[in-house]
């Protein structure tokens, strides 16, 4: 089993996932559940790793947490889009409030977390889908 | 009560004896001068006052001198009037006079008086008689402040045979401010002319005096039927409307009605009609009407004279003063009933606030629980999925319920916190040495501290005295402190903690050099479920307010946006906590 998951994780050609959350549990959680799907998963406590992230590996996706420590989300977000403008980014917080925040609509999709994982699957695949990794 | 009633209104007792056409001189007795009136000085002396206190002998010319010293002296030994008879009085511009004195033993207010009063030669003694009496009827109504007990003394004094102005009936009416009308309030008399028989036969027998008639009150209010008191208790005249009315014009032109087989009394009056005459006097402090007194005879039907019209008018005045001051007392009494119910009012106000303050401060905690709650049942949650994917993943598995353990321990002591404030519990005392606490706790996330680039710097003061506390709750603060300073410097910083001894207590200071707080953000951080918004459960610093306010400990906090946050922990020292700890 464990092979398996090697396998999927290590697919080169799998999606990559920068999952942006403060919280080392949920980030290893999260972690080996994306992987599970078939996705590649780069994890990263916060804005600022996202942003080194972003520019060793282009993902296909950035799932990012508000409601940080070090820099709100919602600024990060600003500087991931800014660098990157067409970067797909699925916002993942458990305050369902962010969503009137009109910075948080630049975001392709707004997830309250759960521990049923699929709404945050389908709006990954959905900013997948949407826009599908360059050639390179 | 009197007294305090009369320095109320700032009237002295023998106001009113000023306007008499008696000469009058009121001494001590030390024979010094109280008071006496114009006419004294004008007609005897032929000199302005001398000063309040000034002695007898001082204040008196010389032909008067000796005899009414020796008069007052004679007064004071008996305690009967005494008289000084055919004084002459000279003066340069005028023939001289003769003028008879009696000195006539009296009180104010309680203190012993000597009361020296001259008219001219002929009606004097009925005159002086006139003014004891007077004065002993209001010194008798002065001892009481209560309304009804005033009202009851007056109409005693102006019915009493003896002592008093003898009228068959009296009554008064009262002015009501607010609804503008005189309305009858008390009445005392016979009801009939059986009954009018009986009380005078009685107190032939045994006569009472003025004292004796006024402590008769309680008896009064118990006696039924007081078909006179009923009757004028419906007397009611507007002020306004009635302007014609008797009583109504004694009081709006404030003259003493002397009325005789007046037709329009039987109008007004009906109900009390069928005596020959009948008397109204105006009670008026200064310009405010107070109601009136009105009397008649009656039973007797005797005439009614123009020295008891003088009187009974002399009186009223007096009377008016008395029921302003218990006016006045009743409104101060119910003034104060009022502010005490304001206040309990208020108190029961406050209590409503409060328990709606709790109730807000629950709503925004539940809120603010609802958000909390979400993080770690998404960690739990899904920590179980995990496994229940892939059973077989032991690696995972192993560290899933690690995971699951950790946060499960973390929502029970968001319950406990929830449920059961610290200050519930009991603290186990003990003497304790700060500084191997403070190191304790430092040395538990010294790792931590590490990993972040956190440097630790420690300043001890050596010799410090044992505090007592509780460790295990007071090594939770300290680690609850030190645990937020590194998540305010995720990228590194210094952190310090310090003791010291300051005043009569020891301080334990714990900085960083973290991200700090803004000015918003200070006064809120010990609250429950507050966060900055980024990070903890907000419970935190709660807990800390918690175990520190159960020991009476203190804390401040001093922070800046970017330069970082201090904490500062005072604990004062008990008596016992003067020697040095020991040695960690």
């Amino acid at each position: 089993m464990s092979d398996q998951r090697e396998d999927r994780a290590g697919a080169v050609d799998a999606p990559l996932i920068l999952f942006v959350d403060d919280d080392a549990n949920q980030r290893e959680q999260y972690r080996i559940r994306l992987e599970r799907q078939g996705y590649r998963v780069r994890s990263v406590d916060g804005a600022d790793a996202a942003m080194e992230a972003l520019r060793e590996e282009r993902p296909a996706v950035v799932v990012l947490d508000i409601a940080m420590p070090e820099r709100d989300g919602l600024s990060a977000l600003q500087e991931l889009l800014d660098a990157d403008p067409g970067l797909p980014v699925v916002i993942h917080t458990a305050y369902p409030s962010y969503a009137d925040n009109f910075l948080a609509w630049a975001a392709d999709a707004y997830v309250v977390k759960s521990q049923d994982m699929s709404p945050l699957l389908e709006a990954v695949a959905r900013a997948v889908q949407k826009h599908p990794p360059d050639g390179g | 009560m009197s007294r305090a009633a009369t320095e109320l209104t700032g009237v002295c007792p023998c106001g009113t004896l000023h306007q008499v056409p008696i000469a009058w001189l009121m001494v001590d007795r030390d024979l010094r001068v109280i008071d006496g009136n114009a006419l004294f000085w004008d007609e005897l002396v032929f000199a302005a006052p001398p000063p309040v206190g000034t002695a007898l002998e001082e204040a008196l010319p010389e032909g008067l001198r000796e005899p009414i010293e020796r008069a007052a002296r004679e007064a004071m030994r008996t305690g009967e009037p005494a008289d000084a008879s055919g004084l002459r009085v000279f003066s340069e511009s005028q023939p001289y006079r003769v003028v008879d004195v009696t000195v006539t033993p009296t009180a104010v207010r309680g203190d012993d008086v000597l009361l020296i009063a001259s008219s001219g030669v002929g009606d004097a003694g009925r005159r002086v008689e006139e003014l004891t009496l007077l004065h002993d009827m209001i010194r008798v109504l002065r001892q009481q402040s209560d309304i009804d007990r005033v009202l009851f003394t007056t109409l005693t004094c102006a019915t009493a045979g003896s002592g008093g102005l003898g009228f068959n009936r009296a009554w008064v009416l009262l002015c009501d401010a607010e609804n503008r009308s005189l309305e009858g309030a008390m009445a005392l008399g016979p009801a009939s002319q059986e009954d009018a028989h009986r009380i005078w036969a009685a107190l032939t027998s045994s006569p009472r005096t003025l004292d004796q008639f006024a402590a008769a009150y309680d008896r009064w209010v118990a006696e039924e039927p007081k078909p006179l008191h009923e009757t004028v208790r419906r007397l009611r005249f507007s002020l306004t409307r009635d302007a014609g009315a008797l009583p109504v014009r004694a009081l709006i032109e404030n003259r003493t009605i002397h009325v005789l087989e007046t037709p329009e009394v039987h109008q007004e009056l009906a109900e009390l009609a069928g005596a020959p005459e009948l008397v109204i006097a105006p009670m008026v402090v200064g310009d405010a009407p107070r109601g009136v007194i009105m009397a008649d005879n009656l039973y007797s039907r005797a005439p009614i004279t123009q020295g008891h019209v003088r009187m009974l008018s002399l009186f009223a005045q007096h009377a008016g003063m008395a029921v302003e001051d218990a006016q006045l007392h009743r409104r101060m009494e119910e003034d104060q009933r009022r502010l005490t119910a304001a206040l309990d009012e208020l108190q029961e106000a406050q209590n409503e606030l409060l328990r709606t303050g709790r109730l807000a401060a629950l709503g925004e905690m539940a809120a603010r629980v609802a958000h909390d709650l979400r993080n770690p049942l998404v960690t739990l949650g899904g920590w179980a999925r995990v496994v229940q994917e892939d059973p077989d993943d032991t690696a995972t598995v192993t560290t899933a319920a690690k995971i699951i353990a950790e946060e499960a321990a973390n929502l029970e002591e968001l319950l406990s916190m929830l449920l059961e404030p610290f200050s519930a519990r009991s603290l186990q005392l003990e003497p304790v040495d700060l500084n191997g606490l403070v190191e304790d706790a430092l040395q538990m996330q010294e790792n931590r501290a590490q990993q972040q680039g956190v440097r630790l710097r420690r300043g001890y003061a050596e010799d410090l005295p044992t505090v007592r506390a509780d460790p295990a709750p007071l090594r939770r603060c300290l680690t609850n402190l030190i645990d937020n300073a590194l998540e305010a410097m995720p990228r590194g910083g210094m952190l310090s903690a310090a003791t010291r001894r300051e005043g009569d207590g020891v301080l334990v200071e714990l900085s960083d050099t973290g991200i700090g707080m803004t000015e918003e953000q200070l006064p809120r951080i010990f609250d429950a479920f507050y966060t900055t918004g980024h990070f903890g459960s907000g419970l935190g610093l709660a807990i800390v307010w918690d175990i520190l306010q159960a020991h009476g400990f203190s804390i401040d906090v001093r922070s800046e946006p970017g330069q970082g946050s201090a904490f500062s922990i005072r604990i004062p020292l008990g008596e016992e906590a003067a020697c040095p700890s020991h040695p960690t």
